[in-house]
């Protein structure tokens, strides 16, 4: 009988010795995405949770007034911002390297050139522009914590201006990504990277969503249009929504005397089918056109149309110069614009289904 | 008593199954290999007898979390009230629950593909989610249902990005010059030679270095007077030289800037900076002409940064976009373009007479067929076009090896009358293209064979990327055939396409293949007969004859050559130490004097270039 009591005993100390961290119910609080780790009472089926600790983890400020006993909770919208900055900096890192045109790196003092860039998967892989990398040398990372680690550029597309970069660390936090379709105009967009000197390490403006699927001269797909401030060095940073999702890879903007506020960002869905092409085949899949398409002056200018892209320069691929193009795979086109879209949402290396008009007649065939 | 101990360690010993002590192989390699439904799992090249991995949902492999702990070394803890599997490894921790599809990675919330379950007893965990957060690679393959998840070695942290230097001085430790460290101008232009640098502001706002080696018709009192030239159409602000030191700064100043010029000449090398200041640029003017001020001709003191490439009497020339890199000797200077991209050029820099040279060509494969083909190509051109008196060719196309790429190749030694020559000429293929890489050594040298072994020994290429670098054609092909010119008045002859057109009107025409020069003229002045025309090669004999250097190889003798007959009077001469042959062919047709005159470098003057003339002057007919 004894004995038998005493290995209870030492069975019990065992066990407290280990398991202390989690909470004595089954209930586990996420906020925002994080796991909330302080003590929470379940009684009569209600949860009891720590209001400052809960509050502030939501952005909220809490005051407490002893001699009332009570608690004052309040949350604005600037909180929330604030919040939001704050939960998606980890994911926003500087890339700054050496520039390296026609190979002259001159070991005296190198210029050196940076952008920013977006972590989306946790060990190490980083979206940015394709144009931040080009010629970069000495490629170097800057987590938001002021880490700087070696990067390599896996995977680069000039037509997306998307790259890939990897670093080797573990346990980073990835950014959540919009769902293309609430991405309205008018809603919130937030963008951090480092613009102009890296001394401005994921600075943050703000604006809204000024245009979904903008085709824009010069960029092979459409682009999202936005009024947050976008300056030299935001290049390949994050365009985040009041959610703190991902909208867009900021990129570009028009630059003039006579223009203000409008810049661009690659939309995540673009950026969704990059990523899937590289990890899928190491770079975009687009089909071999052995023809030119011209599009009409409306399109060009960006006056909406009905007409069709005429075929010009055919080599034989079913096509002849002069045929007019209104749809691929389903999808009606009337930009050069909308094909390269259509492309991108329909194309899987298969042959293209074209529907055009010859002479008169409406045809619809599989060419390669 | 014996029971007591041994329920006890049993216990013990459960508990620290769970609660192993962690071996973290982060930076060894982490290989798992197996098909869907193997029972033995290689995990780091072990074979492991585990529960049975299977997949669930959209394809998710899970495997017993044994397989995890294994490969990656993570330390892992089991709460069983919660059922939940904590697993531990550097930078990544991950909370998982049994059923539960929401996972915690460092603890954020991700929603996994499928909830691990508990199966046998075994806690299966999903393979791919895990490993991937731990840093490794996932494959599948579908025809074999193989899986394989790799983690390679960790590369090295070690930042790479450079930016100013910061040390007092910069200089060139080679060619023995050294100035204050202009840190806030960028160093915008250096040359592979290290004869020019350039520090600028910006496009206007600068500092140029250049180094030209001492030649023996330098002349400081004439070089400062031009230097004043330069300045003449600006108000000249300064002007001192000093003969003893032989340093000369000159300025002068117009409406847009401020031009400051130092010339420094040494008993090896000239050097010149120069810098140019925009008026408006006060503070870039001021700093500026500080810094110039501070340049001396001299490597020597501390804190000194070294532009210089030189390292044990040799710089290294890289490509990058050729990939490509060989050894260049230190004393050599880079002739062909900085741009350039298939074409490679390094001169001697030393002496003035040294013709010393590296040249090296790169080639598509299919524009040459190949290196050997290009090789016995060249080879047997070169040997007819060489003159034979003065040349040794090697007797065939030869072998070789160098730095483990097999090369063809030949040698030849060129034993002219003011210099002597060794040269060897290498041909090599890698991938789709041909590199062609012909060294010439003055003599005397102290081993010539070593000297280029070294030079071959030292190249390093890698495979070019044929889409990328693209074709590249070899451009000279010797034209075939002939084609007759009517230039000259009533004068038709037939001549060979190599021969380029470089002048032609009715009254004179020249023709030259890049070593023999081919002139016609017409003398009009008067009626000629054909004994004046003899005399007039007299005439011409004599000059040479009385020239230094010459000499008279075929005194003006009567030859028919063709449907002519011509006084021919051959003679050769040194000058500038070049020396040339020369032949001229005299004859007369309708009164006029027609003058044909052919010179010849003596390397071209071969028995091949000489019957080649020989035709086109027999193709010579009058109307």
């Amino acid at each position: 009988m004894k004995h038998i009591r005493m290995i209870a005993v030492i069975m019990v100390v065992f066990m407290n010795l280990g398991y202390t961290v989690f909470a004595q119910n089954d209930v586990k609080i996420y906020v925002n995405g994080m796991r909330f780790n302080q003590e929470v009472i379940m009684s009569n089926d209600r949860t009891y949770i720590p209001v400052r600790a809960v509050s502030e983890a939501l952005g909220a400020n809490v005051s407490w007034d002893e001699k009332s006993n009570s608690v004052y909770v309040s949350f604005t919208e600037d909180d929330a911002i604030a919040k939001l900055v704050e939960d998606i900096s980890p994911s926003v890192v500087t890339i700054v390297g050496n520039y390296d045109k026609n190979g002259d790196t001159y070991k005296y003092n190198n210029p050196t050139v940076h952008g920013s860039g977006v972590i989306y998967k946790s060990n190490g892989y980083i979206i940015t522009n394709a144009h931040v990398v080009e010629d970069i040398k000495n490629l170097t990372v800057v987590l938001n914590d002021g880490t700087c680690l070696p990067g390599r550029t896996l995977y680069s597309d000039e037509k997306t201006d998307l790259a890939v970069v990897k670093i080797d660390k573990l346990g980073l936090k990835p950014v959540a990504m919009a769902d293309e379709k609430t991405i309205l105009s008018g809603k919130t967009a937030i963008a951090v990277g480092t613009p102009i000197s890296l001394s401005m390490r994921n600075t943050v403006t703000k604006g809204i969503v000024s245009g979904c699927d903008v085709p824009i001269p010069g960029s092979y797909y459409k682009l999202l249009q936005t009024d947050a401030a976008i300056n030299p060095g935001n290049s390949g940073g994050a365009l985040i929504n009041a959610k703190g999702e991902l909208i867009g890879i900021n990129s570009s903007k028009f630059v003039s005397p006579d223009i203000d506020n409008i810049g661009f960002a690659i939309p995540v869905g673009t950026v969704k089918f990059a990523i899937q092409q590289f990890e899928k085949y190491g770079y975009i899949l687009r089909p071999n056109m052995d023809f030119v398409l011209e599009e009409s002056w409306e399109a060009k200018i960006g006056l909406p149309t009905t007409k069709g892209l005429t075929v010009k320069d055919s080599a034989g691929s079913g096509l002849v110069d002069g045929d007019v193009i209104t749809a691929v795979n389903g999808v009606p086109v009337h930009s050069i614009a909308d094909w390269n879209e259509a492309i991108k949402d329909t194309y899987n290396g298969t042959a293209l289904n074209v529907k055009y008009i010859r002479n008169g007649v409406t045809v619809e065939k599989n060419i390669k | 008593m014996k029971r007591l101990l041994v329920l006890l360690m049993a216990l013990v010993l459960t508990l620290t199954a769970f609660m192993n002590v962690a071996v973290y192989a982060e930076d060894s390699r982490v290989e798992i290999d197996f098909c869907v439904g193997d029972e033995t799992l290689k995990i780091n090249g072990e074979a492991v007898k585990v529960e049975k991995p299977y997949v669930v949902g959209e394809g998710v492999t899970l495997v017993p979390v044994r397989v995890i702990t294994e490969a990656f070394g993570a330390k892992v803890d089991w709460i069983n009230e919660t059922q939940t599997v904590k697993l531990t490894y550097p930078d990544v921790n991950i909370v998982l629950q049994i059923d539960n599809p929401v996972a915690e990675i460092n603890g954020r919330a991700e929603t996994l593909l499928a909830a691990p379950e508990l199966t046998g007893g075994s806690t299966m965990v999903p393979l791919r989610f895990i490993s991937e957060n731990f840093g490794a690679d996932v494959s599948y393959d579908n025809e074999t249902e193989r899986i394989t998840v790799v983690k390679e070695t960790s590369v090295d942290t070690e930042i790479t990005i450079n930016g100013t230097v910061d040390s007092k001085y910069v200089g060139d430790s080679y060619y023995g010059w050294s100035m204050e460290n202009p840190a806030v101008m960028q160093m915008t232009e250096r040359y592979f030679d290290g004869t020019y640098t350039c520090f600028l502001y910006d496009e206007d706002n600068g500092i140029k270095i250049s180094i030209n080696v001492l030649s023996e018709d330098y002349d400081f009192d004439k070089s400062f007077s031009e230097w004043r030239d330069v300045f003449k159409s600006s108000t000249l602000v300064k002007a001192d030289k000093d003969t003893q030191k032989k340093i000369m700064h000159l300025q002068g100043k117009d409406k847009q800037g401020i031009l400051d010029v130092y010339e420094i000449v040494t008993d090896r090398y000239v050097y010149v900076v120069s810098g140019h200041f925009e008026n408006e640029e006060t503070d870039w003017k001021t700093e500026g002409l500080k810094l110039m001020e501070t340049f001396k001709a001299s490597f020597d003191g501390n804190d000194i940064y070294d532009l210089s490439n030189a390292k044990n009497g040799v710089r290294k020339f890289e490509s990058d976009e050729m990939k490509l890199s060989f050894n260049v000797p230190e004393n050599y200077l880079m002739l062909s373009d900085e741009e350039a991209e298939n074409n490679f050029v390094f001169i001697s820099g030393d002496a003035e007479d040294d013709y010393s040279r590296i040249s090296m060509d790169i080639y598509s494969k299919s524009s040459v067929d190949g290196a050997e083909a290009l090789a016995n190509k060249d080879f047997n051109r070169n040997k007819q076009y060489c003159n034979e008196e003065i040349t040794k060719f090697d007797s065939n196309v030869s072998q070789n090896t160098y730095a483990n790429i097999s090369t063809y190749e030949y040698n030849y030694e060129i034993d002219a009358t003011t210099y002597s020559e060794c040269d060897r000429d290498v041909f090599f293929e890698i991938g789709d293209y041909v590199y062609n890489i012909h060294i010439s050594v003055m003599l005397p040298n102290a081993d010539p064979e070593a000297f280029v072994d070294n030079i071959l020994n030292s190249i390093k290429a890698e495979k070019l990327n044929s889409s990328t670098v693209g074709e590249i054609l070899h451009n000279y092909d010797i034209k075939e055939g002939m084609s007759v010119s009517e230039k000259l008045n009533k004068c038709k002859m037939t001549i060979p396409n190599d021969y380029e057109e470089i002048q032609a009107s009715k009254t004179a025409v020249i023709y030259s293949n890049g070593s023999v020069v081919l002139c016609g003229q017409i003398l009009m002045d008067k009626e000629y007969t054909y004994s004046a025309i003899k005399n007039l090669a007299k005439t011409y004999e004599n000059a040479q004859r009385k020239t230094e250097g010459y000499s008279i190889i075929q005194s003006a003798t009567d030859v028919t050559l063709g449907k002519n007959k011509f006084a021919k009077m051959a003679y050769k001469g040194t000058e500038d130490k070049v020396t040339g042959y020369i032949e001229t062919y005299f004859t007369v047709s309708d009164g006029a004097a027609y003058i044909f005159e052919i010179s010849y470098s003596e390397l071209a003057y071969s028995e091949f270039a000489r019957n080649q003339v020989k035709e086109i002057i027999a193709s010579v007919v009058f109307k």
